[in-house]
């Protein structure tokens, strides 16, 4: 073999060898990461069983005849029809993601079809990437008419269309202003002020006591602390430990969330989270410093249970006495904790009062009709949702559900909802918690990533603040938010010229 | 004359024969090409050309960028040097050590007179378990309270041997640990598939070499050092090659186990463009940190084949 011959024989396989390589980066490197699970449908049933009791409340469940019908919540009372559709057979779907409403829903969905046989409901349970499936699926007529939403979507799905308008015979803006929590503020409207959704109600943090620790440490309702420093001394004395000294059960937990209660803290002082222009946040300043200093004597009293158990556990299996929570957490300690006793306290502040601020909210989902469905399948589910949210029981059972205070003000008032300890220390002081508007992900996962992890992990506070700070401005310019916090009811008691 | 009728029947014979392999050929190919075409090619394609488009699956209208994608990772971005860096040391420290083990496993098993299968299947088994499922049982083990590992730590180290030591070892809540406790993971779950190519390629080599050698007087090493290693480096190559490929990719063990976390320790580059595309819906930009993903893959991937180059031949 001449040496022409070689070279050439050794080109086509160095040529060979750099095409397999490059086709088999390709592949790869094109390969998306694994689908989520196939989402399951569901065949509505009309005799679905009654739901269990909610989690933290010790009242009945309205489970009674249909009562949808002259239901007044949307300023709209809606009336049963002769037939829908012309009675002609139609079937909506009808896409959710979470297990325990999928019983309540199913109920729902079941009483609808009662009143109306032709109408057939879908639901299907999508239990993750649930936003990316509608994202992709919608826009190819592929998605459902009914969807359950996440206001954390807000921008995206309203700019791209995936939420449909509410029709404002059935839903009256007049109405649901005066009477609506956000409403007002149009918390929950496009630009030109048409309204998208309706969430069931607003969720914010409290704090979780174990009763038995509590009786046990001979404390009662006067202990209950108001201020950090007051939770700190409630901490100590709940906190045992044996000869040796090792903790047993820690006072108090707050591993995993850190950096939320600080960006709180930082509310309490009267410091927004983003600047005025909503082009960079608020973080790397000595207020944080003053704030985790707060967080720091919890360390240093050794009340806290250790750092590599998180709070959600270290409560749920009895090695944390308190731990502070959004209100979901009742469901959760129900289902997966039933053994615990527990209650639940206000949210403590820096100083102990309600003002400036006792910190963020944010609304609990509530159901959208898809724009991309047909005008006839359009008609009938604006239809299902007004019966449904004209009727103010099924919206106080959604309330109970969640575990949040109804966005219904008037519901507030509600037996059931009064009779929800949680849920009624919630509304006693909503107005004081601060709606932040748009959720900013990769700012918000850095909170947790520095804020939190890092924190614990053994970076300095300079450190943490630092990059936080630095992502959280990079976030906010890469792309544009919805800050709406500055709309706070007591914005006059924030700090002055912030901004 | 008949001569040159059957020359000229027996090549039409031979063209016949001819078209029907292509046609066969052709038959076989095509619905793979167009799979790739549809599936990967367009995409890929697509893909590429919205990486210079302010992408977003939710909006009607993209708007040209340009460079700026790709600005905003080189230039702008904190995170993806971050995340970078985390891909390459997961890369470095699991590709090496999981050829390096599968090599001793292969040789090893190779080396049973009997239960070859037996021993093959065992460690082959994590490679068709589910890699969401392997990493949901190790982030169990890892746990540092209740967790297998610390536990038979605790028994060994406290209760056997009375050490007066910590055997709360936070795996993955420490940014030191982390990193490392995800590659075990890879480590031991792709060492299977790896042992697996190294047995073929062993079985591969002729016996008569190893029986020659040992007639010169070669030991163990030396039929290692100058028979095996040469002739299983085309298995080696191709090892390193797909492993280099696979690691520089890594994500589900990282979704599963710390979601990047603690403090982004863990946090890759494809874990890091997957929250770009479906937590901000930023799929230009994700596009983007997957070119340029892929130009370092490709890049690697060449280096790495001229480097480990061989001419094999026996």
């Amino acid at each position: 073999m001449s040496s022409d011959v070689l070279q050439k024989a050794m080109s086509r396989r160095a040529l060979l060898q750099a095409a397999t390589t490059a086709l088999g980066a390709s592949l790869l490197a094109a390969c998306a990461p694994k689908a989520a699970p196939t989402p399951t449908p569901v065949q509505v049933q009309a005799t679905e069983p009654p739901a269990t009791a909610a989690p933290g409340t010790q009242v009945p469940q309205p489970t009674g005849p249909v009562l949808g019908v002259g239901g007044d919540a949307t300023g709209a009372p809606y009336y049963k029809k002769a037939a829908i559709n012309e009675g002609k057979p139609i079937k909506l779907t009808w896409w959710d993601w979470w297990t325990a409403r999928m019983a309540p829903m199913r109920r729902l969905a079941a009483e609808y079809m009662a009143l109306y046989p032709n109408v057939t409901i879908e639901i299907t349970q999508i239990p993750s990437d649930y936003e990316a499936k509608i994202t992709a699926a919608a826009p190819a007529g592929q998605g459902p008419d009914i969807l359950q939403f996440h206001n954390g979507n807000h921008t995206p799905f309203i700019k791209a269309n995936l939420i449909d308008i509410f029709p404002e015979d059935m839903f009256v803006p007049g109405f649901l202003e005066q009477h609506y929590i956000g409403m007002k503020e149009h918390h929950f409207h496009d630009e030109d002020g048409h309204l998208r959704y309706m969430p069931y109600g607003c969720m914010a943090p409290l704090v979780y006591v174990n009763k038995t620790y509590w009786d046990e440490a001979g404390l009662t309702d006067n202990d209950w602390p108001k201020s950090w420093e007051e939770l700190l001394d409630v901490a100590v004395k709940l906190t045992k430990r044996d000869d040796a000294g090792t903790t047993l059960v820690a006072g108090f937990s707050f591993n995993d969330q850190c950096g939320s209660l600080v960006m709180d803290m930082n509310l309490q002082r009267g410091q927004w989270t983003y600047s005025q222009d909503g082009k960079s946040v608020k973080v790397d300043n000595e207020i944080s410093r003053l704030n985790y200093q707060i967080l720091q004597r919890f360390y240093d009293e050794k009340v806290l249970s250790p750092k590599d158990l998180g709070w959600y556990e270290a409560f749920g299996t009895g090695k944390a006495a308190m731990a502070p929570s959004m209100t979901y957490y009742g469901r959760s300690l129900t289902v997966r904790y039933p053994d615990v006793q527990w209650f639940t306290i206000p949210y403590p502040t820096v100083t102990g009062e309600n003002l400036p601020s006792k910190g963020g909210f944010n609304y609990e989902v509530g159901l959208a009709v898809s724009p991309q469905s047909t005008p006839e399948k359009k008609a009938v589910a604006w239809d299902f949702l007004h019966w449904f949210m004209s009727n103010p029981e099924k919206l106080v059972d959604m309330a109970i559900l969640h575990n949040v205070t109804p966005a219904y003000l008037k519901l507030v008032d509600h037996p059931y909802i009064k009779a929800s300890v949680p849920i009624s220390q919630l509304a006693a002081v909503m107005e004081y918690h601060i709606f932040p508007g748009d959720w900013p992900g990769p700012f918000w996962d850095a909170v947790y990533q520095y804020m939190t992890q890092g924190w614990q992990t053994g970076m300095s506070v300079d450190e943490v603040l630092r990059q936080t700070q630095e992502v959280g401005d990079r976030t906010m310019q890469a792309q544009e938010f919805r800050i709406l916090e500055r709309g706070y009811a007591h914005a006059d008691k924030m700090l002055p010229n912030q901004p | 004359m008949v001569s040159v009728t059957r020359s000229v029947g027996k090549t039409k014979r031979k063209g016949i024969v001819l078209a029907g392999r292509r046609f066969m050929i052709l038959t076989a190919a095509l619905p793979t090409a167009a799979f790739f075409l549809i599936w990967v090619g367009i995409p890929m394609v697509y893909s590429f050309v919205m990486s210079f488009f302010n992408w977003s699956p939710l909006m009607r209208t993209q708007i040209f960028l340009g460079l700026a994608n790709y600005q905003e990772a080189f230039v702008v971005d904190p995170l993806v040097i971050k995340t970078l860096v985390n891909t390459f040391y997961y890369t470095v420290g699991t590709v090496p050590v999981r050829l390096f083990l599968a090599l001793i496993a292969a040789l090893m098993v190779n080396s049973l007179p009997r239960f070859k299968g037996l021993f093959r299947t065992g460690y082959f088994l994590p490679v068709v378990t589910s890699a969401v499922a392997v990493s949901v049982i190790w982030k169990w083990l890892y746990q540092p309270n209740f967790g297998l590992i610390n536990s038979v730590l605790r028994v060994i180290l406290v209760d056997t041997l009375h050490l007066q030591v910590d055997t709360t070892v936070p795996w993955l809540l420490s940014t030191r640990l982390a990193m490392p406790s995800i590659m075990i993971v890879s480590i031991w779950g792709g060492l299977g598939f790896t042992m697996v190519l190294f047995m073929a390629g062993l079985t591969n080599i002729p016996s008569v070499y190893y029986e020659a050698a040992k007639i010169d007087g070669a030991g163990r090493l030396a039929l290692f050092r100058h028979i095996t290693w040469p002739l299983i480096s085309p298995t080696t190559v191709f090892v390193l090659t797909t492993g280099l490929i696979g690691g520089l990719q890594v994500f589900t063990q990282v979704y599963v186990m710390t979601m990047g976390g603690p403090a982004n320790a863990t946090k890759t580059l494809v874990f890091y463009l997957y929250n770009q595309a479906w937590q901000v819906y930023r799929f230009g930009y994700a596009s983007a940190l997957a070119f340029i993903l892929f130009a370092i893959i490709l890049v690697l991937a060449l280096i790495q084949l001229r480097v480990t180059r061989t001419n094999w031949e026996y």
